[in-house]
């Protein structure tokens, strides 16, 4: 279970962040978070992983709490940034063996999902090229592949969507259903309500760094359409 | 410790992707065999072409000592360009990869921020010492096949002694690379508080035993073989790498 | 200063030769390090004609200019 308590975070020199933002997911759950530009997602995301300190509340995945333990608590989670940030000199291998060695992941297990991640996601021959002659949807492959391969409790993704070829985005779609069928807590951001609304069972719209929608999909669908929800709660002003 | 190695190995390998090895051991040879070639022969050197009017040479100077031209080496070539170049050659270690949002995304990964600066730390002193060490080497050679002999231990010792006062400065770098964002403003603070030391350092023994720099005269007198060596240099220069590491760790704002 | 060309001949060369040898080799070796290194980057860094003439005509300086900051210059990103 991931539960975000009280969570805050206000950039120096401008009031813009997140004040005071609770929730809580379950196994099996896959979370979207939508919201305007600028509406917190992002910085959420960053705190929960452990990029951006915040300035008061707790994290806490099965137990264990970001702030007390950051090791084990990074250790099973698998993340993937909205601009992924590589080593330019490494080649995609070299850059996935690196990875690999910092999660104590058993060999043959690695092994196993690397290969099955590198023929799904058409990556076994860009692997042995050098990272800065990728496109933005190879790193974000890349990373992709460097993020599933340790089986992470928790997969955090930064609009997956932006950048991705029809296959790999479907890939990817099938890959969260079947890992959150397993128990894994998916929670991702993204601006395609379309996605959302097939993917998930739960739904949060973050408004000016706050949460204005948390709630199942279910309930969401019962009131009216997300694209009307959507424009109803971000426009109130 | 396991972490620690494995992002050491990403740094010496990126230093061997860079070229760096290979031009910074050339630089600091070069500084190396310049300084005995100055002491030894700027009076041939002079004299054969022409004789420059104006400069006069005392005929009765004495030849120096080996190990007197080996310690103007140091302190003439490697801790004055040799050291500004070195700090400039590793300025961006952390700046480079805050910008580009790579240690950002290291931090997702299950790294500590100490483990992170011990990396940085012991890699980049690693590769400045691999190349200084060559560099003084050779130089070492060439001052003892110019000026006579003096035990290659001894030499050992003076750049062991040196190879903490590079680890300090390291370690400087590493400190303000977590409160300035520019590696150029890093450089230039790295620079300046070095020499600020180095000047410090000179003024007396006493006031040297309470700075980093105070591990140069420990060298200084290790080269010089007198009889004052006080092992007690040694204490203020670890006593701020650890400041600074631990300082860096205050300031790299990571859970 | 004389810099009359003559004088260069009356210079003693048999006996300053093997002494400004390594100076001249190692100068060269760092010239050739250089090089390669901004031939082999000339499609990557930007104006790679100005750091030809900064690494041939600033002696020394020059490539380690080149080798610290230069051949960090990249143009941007082609891909993004």
């Amino acid at each position: 279970m991931l539960s975000i308590k009280n969570i805050s975070k206000i950039y120096k020199g401008s009031n813009k962040g997140i004040s005071n933002l609770s929730l809580e997911l379950h196994q099996g759950d896959i979370c979207a978070f939508i919201g305007a530009n600028g509406a917190g997602k992002t910085t959420t995301i960053k705190s929960i992983v452990g990029i951006h300190p915040f300035d008061k509340g707790e994290v806490t995945l099965f137990g264990t709490n970001l702030q007390a333990n950051p090791a084990h608590f990074k250790s099973m989670i698998g993340y993937s940034p909205d601009t992924p940030a590589l080593y330019p000199n490494m080649t995609g291998k070299a850059y996935l063996e690196l990875i690999a060695s910092l999660y104590e992941i058993d060999e043959g297990e690695r092994n196993k999902n690397l290969a099955y991640l590198l023929k799904e996601l058409t990556f076994e021959t860009a692997v042995h090229e050098l990272i800065s002659s990728y496109s933005h949807g190879m790193k974000q492959r890349l990373v992709l592949i460097s993020l599933l391969m340790h089986n992470p409790k928790l997969i955090i993704l930064d609009e997956p969507f932006v950048g991705l070829d029809p296959n790999a985005t479907r890939f990817l779609i099938d890959e969260m259903k079947s890992r959150a069928s397993e128990g894994v807590i998916i929670l991702y951001s993204t601006h395609v309500l379309e996605v959302a609304e097939k993917v998930c069972n739960k739904l949060v719209i973050f408004h000016k760094g706050e949460v204005v929608v948390n709630d199942t999909m279910e309930h969401i669908l019962q009131k009216a359409s997300l694209d009307e929800i959507f424009r109803d709660v971000t426009s109130d002003d | 410790m396991r972490n620690i190695s494995i992002l050491l190995k990403v740094e010496l390998l990126e230093a061997v992707r860079n070229i760096k090895f290979i031009w910074l051991t050339l630089f600091f040879t070069l500084l190396g065999v310049t300084q005995p070639l100055i002491d030894k022969y700027m009076e041939v050197i002079i004299k054969s072409f022409g004789g420059v009017e104006g400069i006069m040479i005392d005929p009765n100077a004495p030849e120096p000592q080996a190990n007197e031209v080996l310690l103007a080496t140091f302190s003439g070539q490697f801790n004055q360009i040799g050291l500004i170049v070195l700090i400039i050659s590793f300025m961006g270690m952390i700046a480079n990869e805050k910008n580009s949002g790579v240690q950002g995304f290291i931090f997702t990964r299950p790294v500590s921020s100490l483990e992170y600066i011990s990396s940085k730390l012991f890699g980049n002193w690693l590769i400045s010492m691999v190349c200084i060490a060559i560099g003084s080497f050779i130089s070492y050679f060439y001052t003892v096949y110019l000026f006579g002999y003096y035990p290659i231990v001894d030499f050992f010792l003076f750049l062991v002694c040196y190879s903490v006062w590079i680890l300090f400065v390291v370690s400087t770098a590493v400190l303000f690379s977590t409160l300035i964002k520019s590696s150029m403003f890093i450089g230039v603070a790295t620079i300046l508080l070095s020499i600020i030391f180095l000047l410090a350092g000179n003024i007396n023994s006493t006031l040297s035993l309470f700075l980093p720099s105070g591990v140069l005269t420990l060298a200084e007198s290790l080269l010089l073989q007198t009889h004052d060596i006080n092992f007690l240099f040694m204490i203020a220069p670890i006593v701020y790498i650890l400041i600074n590491v631990y300082g860096a760790k205050a300031f790299i704002n990571q859970v | 200063m004389n810099t009359d060309i003559s004088v260069l001949y009356d210079v003693d060369w048999s006996a300053i030769l093997p002494l400004v040898l390594p100076i001249l080799i190692l100068h060269l070796l760092l010239l050739v390090v250089a090089l390669i290194d901004l031939y082999r980057r000339r499609d990557m860094i930007n104006h790679p004609i100005i750091w030809l003439i900064v690494i041939l005509l600033l002696n020394t300086v020059g490539p380690i200019i080149y080798l610290i900051i230069g051949r960090r210059m990249l143009k941007n990103d082609r891909h993004s």
